[in-house]
């Protein structure tokens, strides 16, 4: 249905088995609702559905659920409620909800500003791969924001997030390595990264390399 | 054997039933015509989706368990144990084939042991070759329902068995209780209940009178051993113990905590009867038949004999009524029993009880039975089916036929042609013709006394002509896809496209995929260029059918991510992405690109990349089965967190 493009016919569908309380047909109906593909576009109407699978515990709608309450999407914008959902998620394991919800606690939105809070779930996600997270959590272990001070945990974590491929970070472990110049392999090191990072469009990794002296 | 008895079960000189060999040659006759009607079209249905299953198994029966889907566990095993043991195209004919062989057997056997194998090759002929029950609208060919009734014609043998034979009659009885478990797994073939009641009670009234209650007790006793496998069965391979908790209300409640019984009765599937009339090309004919059946009855009833032969048409006839009475009940009380050819296509079997009657009916005054006729009866058979099987391998050339007959009746009526008449009133038509032809030429022959013996003759000939053109107008699949003239097909190819595309993915574990949609693409043949015929290859189609095959894997999935992105990454072009979803795809995923033409593929991995998205290469295929042909790629995707981050705060759908 959906592929031959008929939208109202695959509504119709999953609109039958969304009202006898089935989780990811709610969560589709919404989905269709917050795009207007198959209807028109009804940010309530996709607000009403992915409310109801998120109350079925789908951890995908609560985290969806979550970021229409946070940007007002379909719904008034409410922090407290967004805080509160993104809970729900992270705590149901969705680690794009523990990210937010690190975010959120980070930020002070939806919830007192908490960084020992936010450090725990960035912390959680980076465990999972996240390497946003991954360089989130550096940042704060190298500053000791809501956390004890550790520089070569720090450093650890800004590893794993420019393995990943994450620029900043890359430019970060760069940065680290070179101020730390315990051994010439850590510089050698920190200056590859840097160059990593210029390679890819950093421009505060261009004016570190440049302002590097030549070696 | 003489007229008015009823005929037992006789056999050959070799002890082959001769006109049961030649029923069993039918398949292989249409297949020989043409092997299109056989195989799926595109589109992702339920036809695609019990394909996968059979490939899958139990893999995804757990994610079954919400659904309807895990009580067809009789059919489930069937095609799964055949797509094991042989390979996807060659398991397709095995399954379909041996289901289609099984179904003629399993018609043919009550009849002929109730009216008598002139009768049963007729009426067993005639339904073997309606196209609404064996094809019904293509994908889902060879469905759940022809299981269901398989099982339940089994059943009505051995309850003939049963009510008949002088020993042994309760290991008949729990045989049937084991085939009707089997056939209940879908409730639309519960409504038939009924008409196997009045076909049991019907023969052991006449026959051997076993007590009612205890004969009940036998056929729950083998509903229950049977019902008790497939438990055990479904447990052992990974699904759930109570498969059919998806049908059954009670158990819906009680293991899956859902009150409604949407899956039971699909409530989307009801329409109000008048406008089924309009639409159901699979009503036409039931319609037609109930109508005749009840005529028929009212005549026989009126007529009040007590010959064994007649009492054997009235029993065909309460059949064929009680379970259209049985469906017209379900479908007015909301039930949807009458709304789709695929749901009216569980009615056929009985259906054709009805015809059987209005076949033994009207060789009822001949003497066909006579063994000194024996070559004319085998001459009036032979061409009664040649007649059934034209109709669909020259099934152009019959459908301008058929048209030219009605178009000549509108204009008779007084009815302008394409009025928006209907498919029901055009059989209407159509056996109405036929009726006053079954009238009058047999009173002609009557008149004269040289020529009498070929009345019956006349008479068979007719209602095959009228079975015949009313099948041909309302097939429900493109009567060329039967048509020996038609060689433009390709749903044999794209079947093995299809199953290729299945395989790769299953290897590489599918995630979603980016194809290029509704793209047509002209058969290479320019004599298969016909627009708008329809020989054009859609690849929308084929993409669909492959994502189909995912239907229910994806939508049950407790992580809906990748459902949701799944239908969105169709594309025009393969050089635009359609960011506005992008917030729906994980960190990494598994994408497989689509596309007819060899260079979509590295312009899809360079969109990819200049939106944020690493695509590495994880395989590439040509698949190609001529007229087609599909390039695919499997991707290993992998999204900036970064970005990902961006996309929480900026989350503006």
């Amino acid at each position: 249905m959906y592929d031959s493009g008929d939208m109202t016919s695959a509504l119709k569908h999953f609109l039958e088995l969304a009202e006898i309380g089935y989780a990811p047909a709610q969560c589709r109906v919404a989905t269709m609702y917050l795009e207007g593909r198959g209807p028109n576009k009804d940010l309530p109407a996709a607000a009403r559905w992915m409310g109801k699978a998120a109350e079925e515990d789908l951890k995908f709608a609560q985290y969806i659920y979550a970021l229409m309450h946070a940007n007002g999407v379909g719904v008034p914008r409410d922090d407290r409620v967004a805080a509160s959902w993104m809970r729900r998620a992270a705590d149901a394991g969705f680690s794009d909800a523990m990210v937010a919800l690190a975010q959120l606690y980070a930020s002070g939105r939806g919830a007192p500003k908490d960084m020992a809070l936010a450090a725990e779930w960035f912390g959680k996600a980076a465990e999972r791969g996240d390497t946003f997270a991954q360089a989130e959590l550096a940042d704060l272990l190298w500053k000791g924001d809501g956390v004890t001070p550790d520089r070569e945990k720090a450093i650890e974590w800004y590893r794993k997030a420019a393995e990943g491929g994450d620029v900043p970070a890359q430019r970060k472990l760069g940065l680290a390595l070179l101020n730390d110049r315990r051994s010439d392999a850590r510089a050698a090191e920190g200056t590859r990264w840097l160059k990593m990072a210029a390679d890819r469009g950093d421009d505060q990794a261009k004016a570190a390399l440049a302002a590097e002296p030549a070696q | 054997m003489n007229r008015g008895t009823i005929m037992r079960s006789g056999k050959g000189r070799w002890g082959i039933d001769i006109e049961l060999a030649v029923l069993l040659v039918i398949p292989f006759i249409l297949l020989l015509a043409n092997t299109e009607w056989l195989f799926p079209a595109g589109h992702p249905t339920d036809g695609w989706q019990s394909k996968a299953f059979f490939f899958e198994g139990p893999r995804d029966w757990p994610e079954l368990y919400e659904t309807y889907k895990a009580a067809r566990i009789s059919w489930n095993l069937k095609g799964y144990v055949v797509h094991h043991v042989f390979s996807a195209h060659v398991a397709h004919y095995v399954l379909h084939i041996g289901m289609f062989c099984g179904l003629i057997a399993a018609f043919y056997l009550p009849v002929r042991n109730v009216l008598g194998r002139n009768v049963a090759f007729l009426a067993t002929a005639a339904f073997a070759t309606y196209s609404q029950f064996h094809t019904v609208t293509s994908f889902e060919w060879d469905y759940q329902v022809h299981d269901g009734a398989l099982n339940a014609l089994i059943a009505m043998y051995t309850l003939e068995r049963a009510a008949r034979v002088d020993a042994g009659w309760r290991k008949w009885l729990i045989w049937s209780g084991v085939f009707w478990g089997q056939g209940l797994q879908t409730v639309y073939m519960a409504a038939f209940i009924p008409a196997m009641v009045v076909w049991f009670l019907w023969l052991n009234h006449q026959g051997g009178r076993r007590p009612i209650l205890a004969s009940a007790s036998w056929v729950m006793g083998g509903a229950l051993i049977v019902t008790l496998l497939y438990c055990v069965v479904s447990y052992a391979m990974g699904g759930p113990f109570f498969f059919f908790s998806g049908i059954v209300t009670p158990f819906k409640i009680i293991v899956i905590g859902q009150s409604t019984g949407s899956f039971a009765f699909h409530p989307g599937y009801w329409a109000p009867l008048s406008e089924i009339f309009d639409t159901a090309k699979g009503f036409a004919l039931p319609f037609a038949t109930f109508a005749a059946s009840v005529l028929l009855l009212a005549r026989l009833l009126l007529v009040r004999r007590n010959a064994p032969y007649l009492q054997a048409i009235m029993l065909c006839l309460l059949v064929s009524l009680a379970a259209a009475a049985a469906g017209l009940f379900m479908h007015l009380i909301g039930h949807g029993q009458f709304a789709r050819d695929n749901i009216i296509a569980y009615q056929v079997p009985f259906v054709f009880f009805g015809i059987a009657a209005l076949f033994a009916y009207a060789l009822k005054v001949s003497g066909l039975s006579v063994p000194a006729n024996a070559g004319l009866a085998w001459a009036t058979k032979l061409i009664a089916l040649g007649i059934m099987v034209s109709a669909l391998a020259f099934g152009g050339l019959v459908a301008n036929a058929a048209d030219g007959v009605l178009n000549l009746a509108r204009g008779i009526l007084g009815i302008p042609p394409n009025s928006g008449i209907t498919y029901s009133l055009d059989v209407v038509l159509i056996a109405s013709i036929c009726a006053a032809l079954y009238l009058f030429f047999p009173y002609a022959y009557r008149a004269a006394a040289a020529i009498r013996r070929y009345d019956g003759s006349a008479q068979v000939t007719i209602l095959s002509v009228c079975l015949a053109f009313a099948n041909n107008h309302t097939a429900s699949i493109s009567i060329g896809s039967y048509d020996s003239l038609n060689r433009c097909g390709y749903f044999e190819e794209q079947y093995q496209a299809v199953t290729d595309i299945f395989e790769l993915f299953t290897e590489y574990r599918f995630g979603t995929s980016w194809f290029r949609s509704n793209e047509y693409i002209m058969n290479p043949d320019k004599d298969c260029q016909k627009d708008p015929v329809g020989y054009r290859i859609d690849y929308g189609a084929l993409y669909g059918a492959a994502l189909g095959m995912y239907g229910y894997s994806i939508i049950s999935g407790k992580d809906p991510v990748y459902f949701l992105a799944d239908p969105y990454l169709s594309t025009k072009t393969f050089d635009t992405l359609a960011l506005e979803r992008a917030y729906m795809l994980p960190k990494t995923f598994r994408l497989a690109v689509l596309s007819h033409g060899e260079q979509d593929q590295d312009t899809a991995v360079a969109t990819l990349s200049r939106n944020g998205l690493r695509a590495d290469i994880l395989a590439r295929k040509k698949i190609e089965y001529p007229p087609v042909l599909v390039y695919v790629s499997v991707l290993q995707v992998t999204k900036d967190d970064r970005l990902r981050a961006q996309e929480r705060i900026d989350f503006r759908p």
